[in-house]
């Protein structure tokens, strides 16, 4: 009889094999073989990792009528949430992707999401421009905190500012893929001063801090496909990152 | 007349690939999507005969253990899932196996429909991938790497974070 090996399972059992470890193993398991880098993009592994009172959440943000979707893909974040407190986004993960698409010019995360430890940061927001108005320029920014009494890993490293559109049938799920050059910014005073680096963080008057992560025209005539992107991301520099508090992503026009 | 109009079988034959017969009564059988299919399809037809049904995928050393782990779940089928003692046959029973035999057992559930055993083993197995690192696994599980370095190397960088 001949030995029957792991690879001669169907592919959906290995996603669900993948599915009931953890996502740091199925990112391990995806450099195993070409089999299982397929296995490991498969939705069934990566929803079982949403939490599992992901509805709860949703509902229980401050102001659900603006988030029409809103997609966690937190490496650590399924097991932080349901052995932890069911703090939701007081986050101690390794990686944080964050993807909301609103109808709304003011994107305010539930609860601010408070950014315990990460490495990998990416947090992105589209909206359609149809909702915005004709022929003017607006400036995306980026609201935020820190953490008074404990921030590290932003000093040295700036994280890079996207604001692009995009077709939606074209729509990329690949966090390496922008279309629009970056802008890297600086959350935070840097420890190294770099005059050519312009820094452009406010501090607002209700306390919070903002930075302009780009700017954006809205012709007369928009596409219904075209989406705005606004992005912030810092995937390539992976030291511990935290003490960030996001309130939100705001859209306001600039005349 | 009334039992050959609402016929109902209470045993079935099921055959392997390698050709041993196995008499299975109704109630095992049923642990079966598979097979409880095959019976309830044949019963609305109202036969009355003893029905053969071939499993072309099953060996039957791989079959005689999905019947154990069948018999078994279908003595507990009207208690709830939660019982302790079913979970510590489940765990005693999947101790026993190699990698090769469990990968037939989780093919052979996969294709019975036993979703309960295929749950069991898949978790088995995601067990023991748990904290591996890449090279463990392919050792493990005897799998062969079929990327080039390059490619390789590249998906290790872009979680790099997860190969630390």
């Amino acid at each position: 009889m001949s030995t029957t090996n792991i690879t001669d399972l169907p592919d959906e059992c290995i996603s669900h094999i993948l599915s009931l470890t953890s996502p740091v193993d199925v990112l391990r398991s995806s450099a195993v073989s070409k089999q299982f880098l397929l296995a490991s993009e498969s939705n069934v592994v990566w929803n079982n990792f949403l939490p599992s009172n992901l509805n709860e959440i949703v509902s229980q943000a401050s102001s659900p009528s603006h988030l029409l979707q809103l997609t966690f893909w937190m490496l650590d974040l399924f097991m932080t949430l349901s052995t932890r407190e069911k703090c939701q986004l007081m986050l101690s993960v390794d990686l944080l992707i964050l993807k909301i698409e609103c109808n709304k010019l003011e994107i305010r995360f539930p609860k601010n999401a408070r950014l315990l430890n990460v490495c990998w940061l990416l947090i992105e927001v589209s909206i359609k421009p149809t909702i915005l108005s004709q022929n003017t320029t607006y400036g995306a920014y980026f609201v935020y905190k820190m953490d008074v009494s404990r921030h590290t890993g932003f000093e040295s490293t700036p994280v890079n500012a996207y604001v692009y559109e995009f077709l939606e049938e074209n729509r990329s799920e690949d966090p390496h893929y922008d279309a629009g050059p970056p802008k890297p910014v600086h959350l935070i005073v840097p420890s190294t001063r770099r005059p050519q680096e312009e820094l452009i963080y406010a501090r607002r008057d209700d306390g919070w801090m903002e930075i302009e992560m780009g700017r954006y025209y809205v012709h007369d005539f928009v596409d219904e496909r075209v989406r705005l992107k606004m992005r912030l991301k810092q995937i390539e520099k992976l030291n511990w990152k935290n003490g960030l508090i996001v309130e939100g992503i705001e859209l306001r026009p600039l005349d | 007349m009334a039992s050959s109009s609402s016929s109902s079988l209470s045993r079935v034959v099921v055959k392997s690939s390698d050709n041993n017969l196995f008499v299975v009564n109704k109630k095992v059988a049923s642990q079966s999507q598979l097979l409880k299919q095959c019976i309830d399809n044949m019963e609305e037809k109202g036969t009355n005969d003893v029905i053969l049904i071939p499993l072309s995928n099953v060996t039957s050393n791989i079959l005689t253990l999905v019947l154990e782990y069948c018999e078994k779940h279908a003595d507990f089928a009207d208690d709830d899932n939660n019982n302790q003692e079913l979970k510590q046959w489940d765990h005693e029973f999947l101790k026993k196996f190699d990698y090769a035999t469990l990968n037939s057992l989780t093919m052979a559930a996969d294709y019975m429909v036993t979703k309960s055993l295929l749950n069991l083993c898949c978790q088995f197995i995601a067990d023991s991938i748990k904290d591996l690192t890449v090279q463990q696994i392919r050792q493990i599980f005897d799998i062969k790497n079929d990327f080039t370095p390059q490619e390789e190397a590249d998906i290790k960088n872009e979680n790099a974070w997860a190969f630390r």
